[in-house]
């Protein structure tokens, strides 16, 4: 199992006379970890219910592992989409969630999914409606990845857990996807949390596709200059920072755009760490601008 | 080092509807229909018992009166289902196809299952008023016996009303779920036209109650009208259904 590709051209999808998708010509690769970022009501989720059938696209072609998912019996089942509201039987128990769960997933490893709730310390004679916030969001993960479908999208579904619980959900998908490879997407607003994982980046804005690509390839379109706060201003001198932070006498620039050999090497010799650009700087930097222009 | 295990089978043995079936009949109608039988034969049995013990004899049939709760509890039961598990059906990876039929399949089993307990409790009920010197008469006071018409004609009389019950339920539940508050108040009327059907048409006008009468005045054009009502609202119910949009946030 190496996942299933994912292909739109030109995706529109409006609710009632509000576009909500417009023009999304997108390819995601089989098999390999997708991120899609975007501000709150950028389409992500909307974008992701397409991709599950849970809508159905107002124009435009959706393929996944080439077919047209919609009410797509072979194709439906095997696109798991985490979404943040849970999708469970709420006043059912949660092993009674479970046998329904492998009822509807064929590839639902039901024993991965026992391990992984006694690790969350969840117990399976709770209802959905009887968990925390957290409790509730770590199911949400662990369905997903015991679902093992070749496409799992996790829709902000980390985000009501804390910080030890999200670094599990990390740690476990990271393991899960070397021995299970698929395609997974995942959509957070957690970006510095998520990015090492990421091997390409998606970013939507304000309905459109903003840019699609590798995320090492993003990385190299700026970088990080980190030293003494006077050398770093006198380098970034005319370059486009797009984020800065200070540390007593010590300041991290962001900047963004080619920078030559030439510059970057003047800096290191001057004692200055020189990294790669962090995507949340990027992704704020991008969204920002995109704003801003179209104001 | 990590080992790749092989990955299962890419399909179920079973198709999804009827594994949709089988959960909603086991874990859901199958529970509260049984929950249903075994508070109201109870409560009838006590209430003819006290009605029994003040007057000189009962000339009205007590189990008639569960038709009622039959009807209208299941009813009730198919909204639920249309507004609340065809979301997590569809956001758990199965067609609303699926749904459809295994929503229609569980408003036929059902129905047949509560026409057939409440005939069976009506023939026991019978045996026990005919012990005790009682008449076995139905719940329109014409005193004329429960199966003056015959006790299949009976329980397939009541088999369709509780299936047009609960397809008139179906077709609230999705109107409300696809169209909205308005709209699908608006709609009411047509949601309820398999009910009224099998109701108005079906019904004959004999002097005794019956929930169905294949000699009714206007037979067999009120019964064809009533089938064939509960067959266009099968299909208006799958027209709903086939394409609506699950519920997001973004």
């Amino acid at each position: 199992m190496t996942g299933y590709a994912v292909h739109t051209e030109a995706l529109g999808l409006s609710y009632g006379r509000t576009p909500a998708l417009t023009a999304i010509t997108l390819d995601l690769a089989p098999g390999r970890i997708h991120g899609l970022l975007g501000r709150n009501g950028a389409g992500k989720t909307t974008l992701m219910s397409v991709l599950a059938s849970l809508r159905r696209a107002s124009e435009g072609t959706v393929r996944v592992d080439g077919q047209d998912p919609f009410e797509n019996e072979p194709v439906m089942e095997n696109v798991c989409l985490i979404r943040e509201s849970g999708d469970l039987l709420t006043d059912e128990k949660l092993t009674t969630n479970l046998n329904f769960l492998e009822g509807a997933r064929p590839r639902f490893d039901r024993a991965y999914a026992e391990s992984l709730m006694e690790d969350f310390r969840l117990n399976p004679r709770k209802k959905p409606q009887a968990l925390s916030r957290g409790q509730s969001s770590a199911f949400g993960a662990i369905v997903g990845l015991a679902s093992r479908a070749p496409l799992t999208m996790f829709d902000e579904v980390h985000l009501g857990m804390d910080a030890p619980s999200r670094q599990r959900f990390y740690d476990e998908l990271l393991r899960e996807f070397a021995e299970h490879p698929r395609t997974i997407v995942l959509s957070s607003h957690l970006i510095s949390e998520i990015e090492h994982m990421l091997e390409t980046v998606t970013i939507l804005h304000e309905g459109r596709l903003l840019l699609s690509g590798e995320a090492d390839d993003l990385h190299s379109r700026g970088a990080t200059l980190t030293g003494p706060t006077a050398v770093v201003d006198r380098h970034v001198a005319g370059l486009q920072v797009v984020g800065t932070r200070d540390l007593g006498p010590t300041r991290q620039a962001t900047v963004f755009g080619e920078l030559d050999e030439s510059a970057l090497a003047a800096a290191t010799s001057e004692g200055l760490q020189v990294g790669a650009v962090p995507l949340q700087d990027l992704f704020i930097h991008l969204t920002d601008t995109q704003t801003e222009e179209v104001s | 080092m990590t080992t790749v295990t092989a990955a299962p089978a890419t399909r179920r043995s079973t198709r999804q509807w009827t594994s949709a079936l089988s959960y909603l009949l086991s874990g859901y109608v199958y529970m509260l229909t049984l929950w249903f039988w075994a508070i109201a034969l109870p409560v009838v049995a006590l209430i003819m018992f006290i009605v029994g013990q003040n007057v000189d004899q009962v000339t009205t049939s007590g189990v008639a009166f569960t038709h009622h709760g039959a009807l209208w509890f299941p009813f009730s039961i198919a909204i639920i289902l249309s507004v609340t598990y065809l979301p997590i059906h569809v956001a758990n990876g199965m067609t609303r196809s699926s749904f459809t039929k295994a929503a229609l399949a569980v408003n036929f089993i059902v129905g047949l299952l509560n026409a057939a307990i409440a005939t069976a409790a009506l023939l026991v009920e019978r045996e026990i008023y005919d012990a005790l010197g009682w008449v076995h008469g139905g719940n329109d006071g014409s005193g004329i016996p429960v199966f003056n018409g015959g006790v299949l004609t009976y329980a397939l009389g009541l088999a369709i009303l509780f299936l047009a019950g609960q397809v008139s339920g179906s077709l609230i539940g999705i109107s409300y779920y696809r169209l909205g508050g308005w709209k699908g108040t608006f709609l009411l009327p047509l949601g309820l036209l398999p009910l009224a059907a099998v109701g108005l048409l079906g019904l004959g006008q004999g002097v005794q109650w019956n929930p169905w009468s294949w000699t009714a005045d206007i037979a067999p054009w009120g019964t064809v009208a009533a089938v064939l009502t509960l067959i266009a609202a099968g299909v208006a119910f799958h027209v709903l259904v086939r394409d609506i949009p699950i519920d997001s946030k973004d």
